[in-house]
């Protein structure tokens, strides 16, 4: 039936305006259904939507960076002995590109007074695995942000559509659909209360050269460079104290460190590097670390967080807010159940087997970047920096 | 920029936006225009001025054998002529056009020529040089391939055959012609098309129809699903396959299986995809596919399968080779020679051969594709020249010709001819597509699929299995494609039925196609020619 | 126009050659048969049928090839 004259116009723009709405609903729904979520030792979705549903300008410090951060600090562990409060949005071998999407997108809820921003990342001479961008970029909502990423990424494998639409990038999930992809499809992923750290009581003996360069050079491109100029920038202009700084991990340098205190130098700014502290903290090699290349576990978590609490508290003049955020002293109930999962699990602990090769299995798990040379694969998990 | 990319659909998307507020009159220059950006994304500027060069020459040419006729026709006109003079011009009409047409078929068809067979020239010669004094100094780098050359060629070369031919009188304007040309959606892979039916809808007043841009849309949809999600899928499997070394017959047969589809569902698939954006605009491009897996003889299924290269050749080589002079005398010398059947046979082998050669040729050079044309030009000549003794057989045998069971026969054998020409060229040489047949008979092992280890060739279970349900879906929808339009009847159920179809179609293109990272997406098969 | 529909049925049988119409359009016969039956015409008629009479509409019927043969025996 042919629909003809004005009355018939407006019908058949009514029509189309309802069916481009009706697909955009869908496209969102299928795109949150068939997203890859984080939600194991890189917890980039968990943290995210912890982040997001937390009450505003409630964060006083952000702890930012690559995964040395979530895993090596315990925000709770600090609330729960000074009341201050603190969140730990950082990203698996997340660069200052990522890093500064993502403080850009904290601003938009929080009002931190202090951002500790580990300098990882300046070893890093390109994206190491594209799939790590998404780990940031799928959880915000800065589209133009994002396409400015895209357009001055060295990275060929990142495209446009794919960064501002994940389903492009992770539509081939389809056949690896679990419980969890449904629950956060719907809005009902199971909440976390760790504040963005991950818990992991598994204890590996980790060996330190700190002394020895062995390729660990500063490889910041400018590009990266200039985004942690704009990161700086962005922090100065919201009244952010800004701390360089990096944890103790055996994956860093002498030089490295030197690198760093000069950018840092560059800025103004004082990098801590807290590698000289080593003993201070009260760190042991044998107890505190959870895998032999990077990551400090749930025991060297809790000494890093109580020596940082200690620096808060003797220098800067936070808010206790113990017994006036009902929100957070609530959530300590529901953290102490998750390092009690956590312990269970590690008790409990048996390693799964690889899937097969397949086409769909290549998000994370693709093949070595071989100018990262020191970057080792993990049999089971995937790891990171 | 390929067809199945998000460019080409902002592409389609800006060049309907500009089409619809151009006045009607201006319509066709917008599609020019349009198809010249095409022609430069799609392919590169420095392939621009072959295209120009052979619709120029072809333009020119026919113009100047139409003023001929014309000429011709005003000198029959004259009164009191007899038979002998009115023939005697005609004669000398005809030389002078022929002229023209040959001087444009050597430059156009040469051209192309050169394109398809130096490269196979140069690795002969340098064969030569080498046994001869160990060099090979002969190289085809210089070769260039423009965009579409054997699909613009054949479809301009066709117009001046037929204005030489007389069937219609010749276009007098270079625009106009260059239009159908280099037609965007038909530059690419085809369909290969006749000036008397594509260069007329170009003319047509080209006006706004919803429901016939909705067809349109749809069909675009149909196709997009058969490449992205069919098509490429199976891609995966069958490259895995054919690009490895010791597999199985079992392995083996369902590569070949799944190629057959694979070749199907991209090339119908693109052909959609054109033929369905071409009528957002209101142009119809001619149909190149009807269901060939339907077919119950070869020669039926060379008239379902790429239908306007067959009707290429069958109009431009077939025929004019059968009542060619030479092969006129010859006829004359088997009738005299052998039976009234054997020279029938004779009259109908030669043109056969002749043509299919030539289309295996079109597809490709090498030793592959001359077997590949010889191959159809033997079962062809089989199903024409012995059709009395089957049908000798089939008395013999007792068999219902008018069962269903007769008919499925007859649809898988077609079928399995089909798979037996595909081993021929797919593969990548005819020692390889031999050897998978004697795998297939010799070394079947069933339990490498029973076992499951055929989900480990690209396709994990999940894939697999995917890819035989849309297998099943294409089937169905060819179905109801052969009794009704979908399009139509789409239109007539309820808006919420509609649109859930739609939706189906987009997110199942969106979540199953084969695209992105993790996915090797190949280029459309029929795009080096 | 016998010879003609002679010609016509020795093609193919089953089909009422004198009022079949659209025997090519509709696939009737094929191209084989009409390259046959080309042969065969130009013998019977003493006629040479050359491509600008190749089409289709020249040969959808026995009334149509026979319209054709006599123009060709007239030129």
């Amino acid at each position: 039936m042919k629909i003809t004259g004005k009355k018939g116009q407006i019908r058949r723009i009514f029509k189309i305006v309802l069916f481009v709405l009706i697909f955009a609903l869908l496209f969102y729904f299928f795109q949150r259904l068939l997203m890859r979520k984080w939600l194991d030792d890189q917890n980039a979705t968990y943290m995210w939507e912890e982040f997001h549903s937390l009450e505003e300008d409630t964060v006083d410090v952000l702890f930012m960076g690559t995964s040395h951060v979530h895993e090596g600090i315990d925000p709770m562990y600090i609330y729960e002995n000074s009341g201050i409060t603190s969140f730990t949005l950082s990203g698996s071998q997340a660069r200052f590109d990522t890093t500064y999407l993502a403080l850009k997108e904290a601003l938009k809820t929080q009002s931190p007074q202090i951002l500790f921003l580990d300098m990882s990342a300046i070893q890093y001479g390109q994206q190491l695995r594209e799939a790590k961008i998404h780990q940031i970029t799928d959880h915000i909502s800065l589209p133009l942000d994002k396409i400015e990423l895209v357009r001055n990424s060295e990275d060929e494998d990142l495209t446009m559509l794919d960064v501002l639409f994940p389903l492009f990038r992770f539509h081939s999930r389809w056949n690896q659909l679990n419980a969890h992809d449904f629950m956060y499809a719907t809005g009902d992923l199971e909440t976390t209360y760790t504040r963005g750290h991950y818990v992991d009581y598994t204890t590996v003996l980790s060996e330190f050269h700190f002394y020895d360069e062995d390729g660990m050079t500063c490889r910041i491109t400018d590009r990266d460079r200039s985004y942690l100029d704009r990161l700086v920038t962005l922090c100065e202009e919201n009244d952010i104290e800004l701390i360089m700084y990096k944890l103790p991990a055996p994956y860093w340098s002498l030089s490295l460190s030197e690198s760093a205190t000069e950018i840092a130098a560059e800025y103004g700014l004082e990098f801590w590097e807290m590698y000289y502290e080593f003993d201070e903290i009260g760190l042991d090699v044998t107890t505190d670390f959870r895998d032999a290349t990077d990551h400090l576990n749930q025991y060297g978590a809790e000494k890093i967080s109580a020596y940082l609490m200690e620096y808060l508290q003797e220098n800067y003049d936070l808010e206790d807010q113990r017994g006036t955020n009902a929100r957070w002293d609530s959530d300590l109930a529901g953290y102490h159940q998750e390092l009690e999962d956590a312990y269970q699990t590690l008790l409990e602990a048996e390693t799964e087997p690889e899937d097969g090769t397949d086409i769909d299995n290549q998000d994370d798990e693709e093949e070595d970047d071989e100018a990262v040379d020191h970057l080792v694969q993990d049999a089971d998990e995937e790891e990171g920096e | 920029m390929t067809i199945t990319s998000v460019s080409f659909l902002v592409f389609l998307a800006a060049t309907v936006l500009v089409f619809y507020i151009c006045p009607v009159r201006f319509r066709w220059i917008v599609l020019l225009v349009a198809s010249l950006c095409f022609y430069i994304l799609a392919g590169a500027v420095q392939f621009l001025p072959f295209i120009v060069f052979t619709s120029l020459v072809v333009w020119l040419c026919a113009f100047r054998i139409g003023k001929l006729y014309e000429e011709q026709d005003e000198k029959l006109r004259a009164p009191g002529l007899e038979r002998s003079q009115k023939k005697a011009i005609r004669e000398e009409y005809k030389k002078k056009a022929k002229r023209f047409l040959l001087l444009a078929l050597v430059l156009c068809v040469g051209i192309l020529c050169v394109t398809k067979f130096t490269k196979y020239v140069v690795n002969y010669l340098n064969l030569l040089t080498q046994a001869l004094n160990g060099s090979a100094p002969f190289s085809a780098e210089w070769v260039i391939v423009p965009l579409g050359i054997s699909y613009y060629t054949f479809s301009t070369v066709g117009y001046l055959l037929d204005v030489y031919w007389k069937r219609y009188s010749y276009e007098k304007s270079f625009p106009r012609f260059f239009l159908y040309a280099i037609y965007f959606p038909h530059i690419i892979q085809g369909p290969i098309s006749r000036y008397n039916l594509l260069g007329q809808e170009l003319k047509k007043e080209l006006r706004f129809d919803s429901q016939r841009v909705a067809f349109g849309l749809e069909l675009m949809l149909w196709g997009f699903f058969k490449k992205m999600v069919i098509a490429d899928r199976l891609n995966i499997y069958v490259s895995n396959i054919y690009d490895g070394n010791d597999y199985t017959g079992s392995l083996f047969l369902i590569a070949a299986i799944f190629d057959a589809f694979q070749i199907y569902t991209d090339f119908s698939g693109y052909m959609d995809i054109v033929s369905g954006a071409s009528q957002i605009f209101g142009v119809t491009l001619e149909k190149n596919f009807n269901h060939p897996f339907f077919s119950e003889t070869v020669p039926e299924f060379w008239r379902r399968w790429h239908m306007t290269l067959g009707g290429w050749f069958k109009d431009y080589v077939y025929y004019p080779c059968s009542i060619s002079g030479f092969m006129k005398s010859l006829n004359k010398k088997a009738k005299s020679a052998l039976s009234d059947r054997g020279a029938r046979f004779v009259a109908v082998v030669i043109p056969v051969f002749v043509t299919w050669v030539l289309t295996g040729l079109w597809h490709g050079t090498g030793t592959p594709y001359v077997c590949w044309g010889l191959y159809y030009g033997t079962l062809i000549t089989i199903s024409t020249a012995f059709a009395p003794e089957f049908q000798k057989i089939n008395k013999l045998l007792k068999i219902n010709t008018d069962c269903f069971s007769w008919h499925l026969f007859r649809k898988l054998r077609t079928f399995a001819c089909f798979v037996g020409g595909r081993l021929l060229t797919s593969p990548g040489s005819v020692r390889r597509g031999l050897l998978i047949v004697k795998t297939i008979i010799f070394g079947f092992a069933p339990w490498y699929i029973t076992e499951g280890d055929i989900y480990n060739h690209g396709l994990n279970l999940a894939n697999f299995w995917l890819a035989l349900i849309c297998l099943l879906v294409l089937w169905a929808v060819s179905m109801m494609q052969e009794r009704f339009s979908i399009g139509e009847k789409l239109a007539g159920q309820n808006i919420v039925f509609r649109w859930i179809i739609i939706y189906l179609a987009i997110f199942a293109i969106l979540i199953f196609g084969v695209y992105g990272i993790g996915y090797d997406a190949t280029a459309f098969l029929y795009e080096q020619f | 126009m016998e010879k003609v529909l002679e010609i016509l049925n020795s093609l193919k049988s089953g089909v009422d050659f004198a009022s079949a119409e659209g025997i090519v359009t509709n696939k009737i016969i094929d191209s084989i048969d009409i390259a046959t039956m080309i042969a065969r015409i130009e013998d019977e008629f003493d006629i040479e049928i050359t491509m600008e009479y190749m089409e289709n509409k020249n040969f959808d019927s026995a009334q149509a090839i026979w319209e054709m043969v006599q123009d060709l025996q007239e030129a």
